[in-house]
């Protein structure tokens, strides 16, 4: 029996499904069985096999990965190795010792690297106003096109006052 | 009783619960999976500390140490969603401060080093958002949480940095479900950079149509921005859920009909049934509830038997240790007992 759905390999994955009484049969061959596997989440493909190909996408090759991973965070002791195979960082000061690597992992995973959400206020108030700024900022522009000049004035007068206190 | 079983939150019909959880750890202490005990009891005491300089908290927080617990004890908060399946599993470390009137909790060396988890009844991610940041400001005066300025909060995984918020609803779409729409509202979720899960979060299947729906991406987005697209995907799917049910009503209503009076039938009738199929029978039946074909059963009763089946909490209520097919006796007696 060929695959159902390519027409070209021999279907080698078969499904029978009963949806509420009605029997359907469906034959795939491997490739287009894991194909429509992966449209679905699969949550035997776990999170730390998906950090390590993303690891080892980067640009290294294999000589230095071997090297990065016996680097040891100098915080907790936990090893580059050691993060790959448990997915897991030791301490807040790993994200300082793997900084290179980190940036680009975190940058495949989230498609962004840069925190915009909550700051502690302990943090320190300068680094929330610089936030408050910028979002004004984008605000001004947006009414600038908009030419609600009123408006514009305003946030103007809003950011002076932010950036004095600063 | 716990409030989301009460079914009463908005769009309630469909939206079963909403969830928001923060995850922090503590500046220049290793993550919970390299603390050795000592470490791990220290920094109890240190939550403990900061929820008791807080008159309102401290009046309100009640702490478990899992340690004091059985197994079946832990299982039961798993059930009841008070604390994850990921710190039952770790017994020896773990601890949690759970609120009055169990809408809150604390974890305490789960993965990272504080979890703060809020959980409401239907659609209300705005206040679970607004409890848990709340929360938060209470913990960050004593405790100095890991953050950076680029990556904000520092987590264990860094699938969770930034933001370190998960926030979730927990979805019932049987009409979907019945008209083959599921497998393509997922697909449009996922690529929305939302996850779709099972009852109890990661790593569990999808059963009685019940779906958990959460935001995949914790870097790069405010909170405020996550939680509001979560709500308008949340919006359009009850929109699709509602279309379905009311297309379903008006072409086959004698066969939905069918499906949720047999469902009914066996439910108050079998004599021994198991967890999947009592869930699978137990979506007809609310479908029978939301649309008015059956009459006269409490939304509160099913979801109360949604918790009570599971098997540590039917063993709890059973006074003994059960095996499988003990359970699946059990469990029929006690839902006949409830429904009828």
């Amino acid at each position: 029996m060929l695959c159902q759905k390519c027409g070209k390999k021999p279907a080698v994955i078969h499904r029978i499904t009963n949806v509420g009484g009605s029997k359907q049969e469906v034959h795939l061959c491997e490739e287009c069985a894991r194909e429509e596997a992966n449209t679905f989440m699969d949550d035997a493909f776990s999170i730390n096999a998906l950090l390590s190909s993303l690891l080892n996408m980067g640009i290294d090759t294999p000589i230095k990965v071997e090297k990065m991973e016996t680097i040891k965070c100098g915080a907790c002791g936990q090893s580059f190795g050691e993060f790959r195979t448990t997915g897991r960082l030791g301490c807040d000061q790993c994200y300082t010792t793997y900084k290179d690597r980190l940036a680009s992992l975190l940058k495949s995973i989230h498609g962004n690297n840069q925190h915009s959400g909550k700051i502690p206020k302990r943090v320190g108030s300068s680094l929330r106003i610089r936030r408050e700024v910028d979002n004004l900022k984008t605000e001004l522009e947006k009414a600038v096109k908009a030419e609600e000049y009123e408006k514009a004035a305003e946030i103007r007068d809003r950011i002076k006052n932010l950036t004095g206190t600063a | 009783m716990d409030d989301w079983i009460k079914g009463e939150g908005p769009h309630s019909e469909i939206v079963i619960s909403s969830r928001v959880r923060l995850a922090r750890n503590i500046a220049g202490m290793p993550f919970p999976d390299r603390l050795n005990e000592q470490g791990a009891q220290r920094l109890v005491t240190t939550v403990e500390k900061a929820i008791k300089r807080n008159p309102v908290l401290f009046k309100d927080f009640d702490l478990s140490i899992l340690k004091g617990m059985t197994p079946l004890e832990t299982r039961i908060l798993v059930e009841k969603h008070l604390i994850s399946p990921a710190l039952a599993e770790r017994h020896d470390q773990g601890a949690v401060f759970i609120s009055k009137n169990r809408q809150m909790s604390i974890m305490v060396n789960e993965e990272d080093h504080i979890r703060i988890q809020v959980l409401l009844p239907g659609l209300q991610l705005d206040n679970a958002w607004d409890l848990a940041n709340k929360i938060d400001d209470v913990l960050e005066e004593t405790i100095d949480f890991a953050y950076d300025e680029r990556y904000g909060y520092l987590t264990a995984c860094p699938t969770n940095t930034g933001t370190g918020m998960r926030a979730s609803v927990m979805v019932h779409l049987p009409a979907l479900a019945l008209t083959n729409q599921l497998k393509r509202v997922f697909q449009a979720l996922g690529q929305l950079g939302l996850a779709v899960r099972g009852l109890y979060g990661e790593g569990t299947d999808i059963v009685g149509n019940m779906v958990q729906i959460s935001n995949q991406l914790t870097l790069g987005q405010s909170e405020q921005h996550i939680i509001k697209s979560l709500k308008g995907v949340t919006g359009e799917i009850i929109n699709k859920e509602n279309q379905a049910r009311e297309a379903m009503l008006k072409n086959s209503r004698i066969a939905l009909e069918d499906k949720i009076c047999r469902a009914y039938g066996i439910l108050t009738e079998a004599r021994i049934i198991s967890s999947k199929e009592f869930m699978e029978l137990l979506s007809d039946v609310r479908l029978g509830v939301d649309t008015g074909i059956l009459k006269g059963i409490d939304r509160a009763v099913l979801n109360e038997l949604m918790l009570e089946s599971q098997p540590a909490f039917l063993q709890s209520i059973a006074g003994a240790q059960l095996n499988d097919s003990e359970r699946d006796v059990f469990r029929a007696q006690l839902i006949r007992r409830k429904m009828k």
